[in-house]
């Protein structure tokens, strides 16, 4: 696993964020910023092949 | 004029010279400035862990996981005093059945037991994800990367990092808490915890850990009568005939392998050689680990299965070496080279005992049951290890082989053959660790024994995407009856609803789904509808399907996107269909479940509860795995944060 990086962000954002991101579940505003970013990741990243994805289940038992 | 002969030594023996005595510098002041700082380190750790403890109700917390113990069994054979430590233990404290996740799927269950919240707000919903553009397959617990630095030369691709490794298992676990804190965890074996994250305290990471090859498990058979051919879970291989005995190429990660031969010695004994070393095989029983370079680490257990008339020989999956691990499987990374050092190699894929091989017939049931105690005598070395090292703080450790071995052998439970006794005998066992870990327990020490589901039969099989195709939900391209795996044959344009994995049930919703047509404003009625019809659903006189859920209404998080859209409650004796699973549609809907796979759990949660002991009086009515963490940390004086949803059962 790679370790953590900074960013510097706004205050005045982070503290909006701050006061919200536990109401709604996560665990803290690291969580809350790393999901906003997974979300648009989603949309923009080109997945592996489907055959690479199938190759990584292999193996696993509830699976044929 | 006598001749000199002068030798010369050139820079290179200058630069080794220097480079080694720099490093023996560095590492003598290093030594020296922490046995300085030491002092202040451990003051400063003792107040930390001073204030925490004063509020604390347990110096120590020993969590011991049984994955898939099953109450009504436990409950019989406690009764029948074959269980006394489970029975002791029930009777001077508490036992009770654990309420679980909703599925009851030990990825889902497990994430909830760390996190303290239900799925919607750790992101696990099954063993699969599915990618919303492309309906591909992924797991749905780690993501694991390859690098793409990567030198070419020829055929070969030589990575110049470590390949990028996230766990998508979201919110924080209790141990991190508990770190947060200055109070240490020993964490091994709970299942979702890889790739190993940093906090204070040791983890070994669990299930979902690759083999070096990248899969779940993938093990080689090799025969001397065989061609080279694919089988579930693994690759069929041949042995070829050389030099008096039999060759083979162990494949590795990519397109590299390590050759062996196996051949009979002077003394009639079968011998191994591989790597530059020969091991005496012994026909039916199990090398032991077997150290090799791909270049990456790597670690096999070689077992001669049959010597005549061919050759054939089973190899475990190609696992992560623990001594030189290719993969972040621990915290600090260097935990798990520490334990193969201190108590020897083991096995570290995610579901090491390889159910598909025996499925396959690679391995028999004797063989299984063989690694199934391999693996489990590991864990066990393990775990009290970390017990005679736990002073304060948390040791946890999950023993997956009760999960296992019930899956495999629950067909036989009822009957009276050579394998009737077997998962009695495994729960006797469980008991025996159980008696063993009490002896660590004192008045300062809180032990839970809990499982995180139980077990019923699985006979039958449902295909719901065939039901859906069937009832006008799913399409398949014009002539085809049948689609393929993970989708193959679907149209897209004309599907609403559609399943893989073991539970979940989705909408094709547009702007969610990539080829998405149901409206935003038609999913709550085709949900409604999709509940109405499939709630009860008969396999002839046979209740097959107990109750679906709204996964809107059971889940709340901020991860609930990504969440099946229904999920379905099997009736126990029935599960989704092998076909089902990887998203295939089959002319029929019910099927029967012939493999040696004949036990599971992925059914109506509230058939298949968990369950709870501790040597503390509890009185909380309806206790569930969400629970756990709030409890523990409330033994050590922390308040529960505010986003987990359990409760502490012991105030």
């Amino acid at each position: 696993m790679k370790g953590k990086t900074t960013v510097k962000l706004n205050t005045a954002l982070c503290d909006r964020a701050r006061k919200l991101v536990e109401t709604v579940g996560y665990s803290g505003l690291e969580e809350f910023i790393e999901h906003a970013m997974e979300r648009d990741l989603a949309r923009l990243e080109t997945s592996e092949s489907k055959e690479e994805l199938l190759r990584k289940l292999q193996g696993l038992g509830y699976l044929k | 004029m006598s001749w000199q002969v002068l030798a010369y030594i050139g820079p290179g023996a200058g630069f080794a010279f220097l480079g080694s005595f720099l490093a023996v510098v560095l590492s003598l002041l290093a030594s020296f400035v922490s046995l300085c700082i030491w002092p202040f380190r451990m003051l400063w750790l003792a107040l930390r862990r001073k204030g925490r403890f004063g509020k604390a109700r347990a110096k120590k917390v020993i969590v011991l996981g049984l994955d898939g113990l099953e109450p009504k069994l436990t409950e019989r054979w406690m009764a029948e005093g074959k269980l006394p430590h489970l029975r002791g233990l029930a009777e001077g404290g508490f036992y009770g059945r654990l309420r679980t996740t909703c599925p009851p799927l030990s990825p889902v269950a497990w994430s909830t037991f760390a996190t303290g919240v239900n799925p919607g707000a750790h992101n696990i919903f099954d063993f699969l994800n599915r990618n919303l553009r492309t309906y591909a397959p992924e797991l749905s617990s780690a993501r694991v990367t390859k690098s793409d630095r990567v030198w070419k030369i020829g055929k070969w691709e030589i990575p110049l990092s470590r390949p990028s490794v996230e766990l998508r298992r979201k919110s924080k676990p209790f141990w991190e808490i508990l770190g947060d804190s200055g109070i240490g965890s020993t964490i091994l074996r709970i299942p979702i915890t890889f790739p190993a994250v940093p906090f204070d305290g040791k983890l070994l990471s669990a299930m979902s850990t690759p083999d070096l090859r990248g899969t779940q498990g993938s093990f080689s058979w090799f025969s001397s009568d065989s061609d080279e051919s694919s089988v579930e879970g693994g690759v069929k291989l041949p042995l070829t005939c050389a030099d008096g005995g039999w060759r083979g190429d162990l494949p590795g990660p990519g397109s590299t392998s390590v050759s062996f031969s196996i051949e009979i010695g002077g003394a009639g004994d079968w011998v191994l050689r591989i790597a530059g070393r020969a091991w005496n095989l012994i026909p039916g029983e199990y090398s032991p680990w077997i150290r090799l370079s791909f270049p990456a680490h790597g670690i096999v257990r070689f077992l001669l299965t049959k010597t005549e008339p061919t050759v054939s020989l089973y190899v475990t999956p190609v696992e992560i070496d623990p001594e030189n691990p290719a993969l972040p499987i621990s915290h600090p990374a260097h935990y798990a080279v520490y334990l193969a050092k201190l108590l020897g190699s083991f096995a570290t894929l995610g579901m090491a005992e390889d159910t598909w091989a025996l499925n396959e017939g690679a391995i028999d049931e004797d063989s299984f049951l063989k690694q199934a105690k391999l693996i489990q005598a590991e864990r066990e070395t393990m775990f009290f290890s970390a017990l005679d090292r736990t002073r304060r703080g948390v040791a946890a450790c999950v023993f997956d082989t009760t999960d296992r071995m019930q899956h495999m052998f629950y067909r036989h439970l009822n009957g009276d053959g050579r394998y009737s006794g077997v998962i009695e005998d495994l729960y006797r066992d469980m008991d025996r660790i159980v008696g063993r870990a009490l002896t660590y327990v004192d008045k300062n020490t809180t032990i839970f024994v809990l499982s995180d589901h139980g077990f019923c039969s699985f006979r039958r099989g449902v295909n719901l995407n065939s039901w859906l195709h069937q009832n006008g939900y799913l399409a398949l391209q014009p002539g085809q009856n049948e689609g393929g795996e993970y989708f193959e044959g679907i149209d897209w344009s004309r599907t609403r609803a559609y399943t893989f994995g073991l539970s979940g049930l989705y909408l094709n919703l547009q702007g969610r789904e990539g080829q998405g047509i149901v409206k935003a404003g038609e999913a709550e009625q085709l949900r409604t509808e999709l509940v109405e019809r499939l709630s009860h659903l008969m396999d002839g006189a046979d209740l097959a399907i107990q109750a679906v859920y709204e996964s809107n209404r059971i889940y709340r998080g901020p991860y609930l996107d990504a969440a099946p859209d229904l999920i379905v409650g099997y009736a126990p004796g029935y599960r989704a269909s092998w076909g089902a699973a990887v998203g295939r549609v089959t002319e029929a809907v019910f099927e029967d479940n012939n493999k040696c796979w004949s036990g599971d759990h992925c059914v109506d949660p509230s058939a298949v509860p968990g369950v709870l002991f501790t040597n503390q009086r509890c009185a909380a009515p309806n206790p569930g795995i969400e629970d756990m963490a709030p409890t523990i940390l409330r033994l050590f004086g922390i308040d529960p944060p505010s986003w987990m949803e359990g409760r502490a059962l012991l105030t």
